[in-house]
């Protein structure tokens, strides 16, 4: 079910032994990724491996210092670029834990989201149709779009709201962080069908996650493992499976090889 | 001096009281709640009250806009030169009643008042659309320019008043009294803007029949000074009162305000909903008192105070107060100062939102409480849109990005 993979393409994501942290602890000790136009790519590992800091770290949180390393995204130097300088040139960050914004309507929101990625104005008889369309592929109530933004939603909302906002903004790499997280079946195969048609439309995806159910419906070319901040295994498909049934300790560094600090630092 | 001509001898009395009062009481200070946050002194040009009473007070023109529904239903809007000969009984039964002369600033401004407007609106008369009346006072070095309205609401009576008061230069004092008779209904609201540079002084005192309804809207906008107050009397059983406050001081601004819901009867209820954001170097203050008297059982008072910072320089205080003195009563009361939520921040950045339209963003969203319950989506609009341009400037006007001050 997903896009096509574009084998030999210029990466659109490249992280090189990327270093990055908060309040003087280190998170992220060297992580290597590569991504290509097309490719799905799930992030597995244990909580606290820094898989979610990874996420925030790509998109310029401001709380995360970046100790080392380099990021390109289509060809730019990412950590160069502001938050909104990122999610304009196509980063978009589904979070684990959308933040609510009492007060602010979720139409008005969104119009705005979209005037800002898209660099134009949606004229109101378009967003409405586009909106409801969204809302209508996403089993989201139409009066969701005088609610306040994720105030008082619960976390399937929450999360399927996220999904919309990916589907809207047509970003050219999203970053996915758990967004499978406290679903039931019911919403995570609507959400995972939002991931999948995002995908369809051309869409590169880095999914981070816990488990392997949400690779059911959104199937990943490749499969890294992340342990104490870095990518320790890469695979395919199989290796998702692998992990739900072994687990991720036969994958534990063994003592003495993990790396002391970024290169040059 | 004479403001008015002819002006009668109840006004000219009145003046003298309020002229001996304002000379011989000490100005507020800061032990109070009332001015915990505002220095009398620096509503005052130099020289004080004294040298403010010996200048000849600066004019206080006002446009009047009454709709034709209004003139044709018999509501009258006059200036206080028109209405002493034509409405001297109302006058003399109310003016100066309400706000007092309790201290040096009223005791100012009723002695040397020199414009402003007296609105009656007949018994049971309805209506839809606004009376507005604007105020662009300047004032001359050395003095206080100084107007007032008195609103007369006839009982079971509805009427809107939104009254604008923009100064453009120096010190100001405006007063507003409204009377409302038994089952009326007033939404009046209030912009109030001071130039960088100068200050403003305003109090609103209401007396809320039986069964009335008050909504009090305050905007404060000063790029200067602006110290607010606004006194609603719950005198009657039924009485109901709800203030709703806007308030944004940005740059080197400063905003005061202060709200005295007052349960001077049984079975009443207020409440006071209050948003403010400082930013830049400005700084915003509330205090609020829920005063209910011992014969006013069975009311309900409530009362939130919210500030938002938008920038390391710039300060706000919320302090609330209770005086209760029947105990079968139910009073809740909220406050809060907090810096702009950086998690939200990203978020909306995360979306593609630059900073000032993500700050702006959360601004409106923090101040929607307020504004939705407007009564009138008119008057919401207005808020928010010059809540929005006032953010603008005051942004440029403090010559860096909000949040790196």
């Amino acid at each position: 079910m997903s896009g096509e993979a574009a084998e030999g393409a210029a990466p659109i994501l490249e992280v090189r032994d990327l270093w990055a942290g908060t309040g003087g602890k280190t998170i992220l000790k060297g992580v290597d990724l590569v991504v290509r136009p097309g490719e799905v790519h799930a992030i597995m590992g244990r909580n606290g491996s820094g898989k979610s800091t990874l996420t925030h770290v790509l998109m310029g949180h401001p709380a995360y210092e970046v100790q080392g390393g380099e990021v390109r995204f289509l060809g730019r130097n990412l950590l160069e670029m502001d938050v909104t300088q990122r999610a304009r040139a196509g980063l978009f960050l589904a979070f684990q834990y959308p933040v609510a914004v009492p007060g602010v309507p979720v139409s008005s929101f969104l119009r705005t989201a979209l005037r800002s990625v898209k660099g134009r104005d949606v004229p109101a008889r378009e967003f409405r149709r586009t909106l409801q369309a969204a809302f209508a592929d996403l089993g989201i109530p139409d009066a969701f779009a005088s609610r306040y933004l994720n105030d008082g939603f619960s976390g399937g909302e929450k999360k399927r709201l996220e999904v919309l906002q990916l589907r809207l903004l047509e970003p050219t790499l999203a970053l996915l962080d758990e967004t499978d997280s406290g679903l039931d079946i019911d919403a995570l195969k609507t959400v995972s069908g939002g991931i999948a048609r995002s995908i369809e439309a051309g869409v590169s995806v880095v999914l981070v996650t816990h488990y392997q159910r949400i690779l059911q419906y959104v199937t990943p070319h490749v499969v890294h493992v992340f342990l104490d901040g870095r990518i320790v295994r890469t695979g395919g498909a199989e290796l998702a499976r692998e992990l739900e049934s072994r687990g991720y300790d036969w994958l534990d560094a063994p003592p003495g090889t993990a790396a002391s600090g970024p290169a040059g630092a | 001096m004479n403001r008015f001509d002819p002006e009668p001898s109840f006004l000219a009395r009145r003046r003298d009281q309020a002229r001996a009062a304002a000379l011989s009481m000490p100005l507020p200070d800061r032990s109070g709640h009332r001015f915990r946050f505002t220095d009398a002194a620096a509503l005052l040009p130099a020289g004080g009250i004294e040298a403010a009473l010996q200048a000849a007070g600066a004019a206080w023109p006002v446009r009047v806009e009454l709709p034709d529904e209004a003139r044709r239903a018999g509501v009258t809007a006059l200036s206080f030169g028109e209405a002493l000969p034509a409405a001297g009984g109302l006058l003399e039964e109310h003016l100066g009643r309400l706000a007092g002369d309790g201290d040096p600033l009223l005791a100012l401004n009723l002695a040397s008042f020199a414009g402003g407007t007296v609105i009656r609106v007949p018994e049971g008369v309805r209506l839809a659309g606004p009376i507005r009346l604007e105020a662009r006072p300047e004032a001359p070095a050395g003095t206080v320019a100084s107007g007032r309205t008195l609103l007369w609401i006839g009982a079971g009576a509805e009427a809107t008043v939104l009254e604008d008061a923009d100064l453009g230069s120096g010190f100001a004092s405006t007063v507003t009294e409204a009377v409302l008779g038994d089952g009326a209904t007033l939404l009046h609201a209030r912009f109030e803007t001071a130039a960088k540079g100068t200050s403003l002084f305003s109090r609103s005192a209401y007396e809320v029949g039986r069964d009335a309804s008050l909504t009090h809207a305050h905007v404060l906008l000063p790029a200067g000074r602006v110290k607010a107050e606004a006194a609603p009397v719950l005198s009657r059983p039924g009485a109901r009162s709800a203030g709703l406050v806007l308030a944004l001081a940005g740059g080197r601004a400063r905003s005061d305000f202060r709200v005295v819901a007052d349960h001077a009867a049984g079975d009443t209820g207020s409440r006071v909903d209050y948003r403010a954001i400082a930013l830049g170097r400005g700084r915003s203050a509330f205090t609020g008192l829920l005063r209910i008297r011992e014969g006013a059982a069975r009311s309900e008072a409530y009362e939130e105070a919210r500030s938002l910072l938008l920038s390391r320089t710039a300060a706000a205080d919320v302090l609330p107060e209770l005086e209760i003195l029947n105990h079968d009563v139910r009073c809740t009361h909220g406050a809060a100062v907090a810096p702009v939520d950086e998690e939200a921040l990203f978020y909306l950045r995360t979306r593609g939102l630059s900073r000032d339209q993500a700050e702006s963003m959360l601004v409106e969203g923090f101040v929607e409480p307020v504004a939705s319950r407007l009564p009138s989506g008119e008057l919401a609009d207005r808020a928010r849109e010059r809540l929005r341009s006032e953010l603008a400037a005051a942004r440029t006007g403090q010559g860096g990005a909000p949040g790196e001050a």
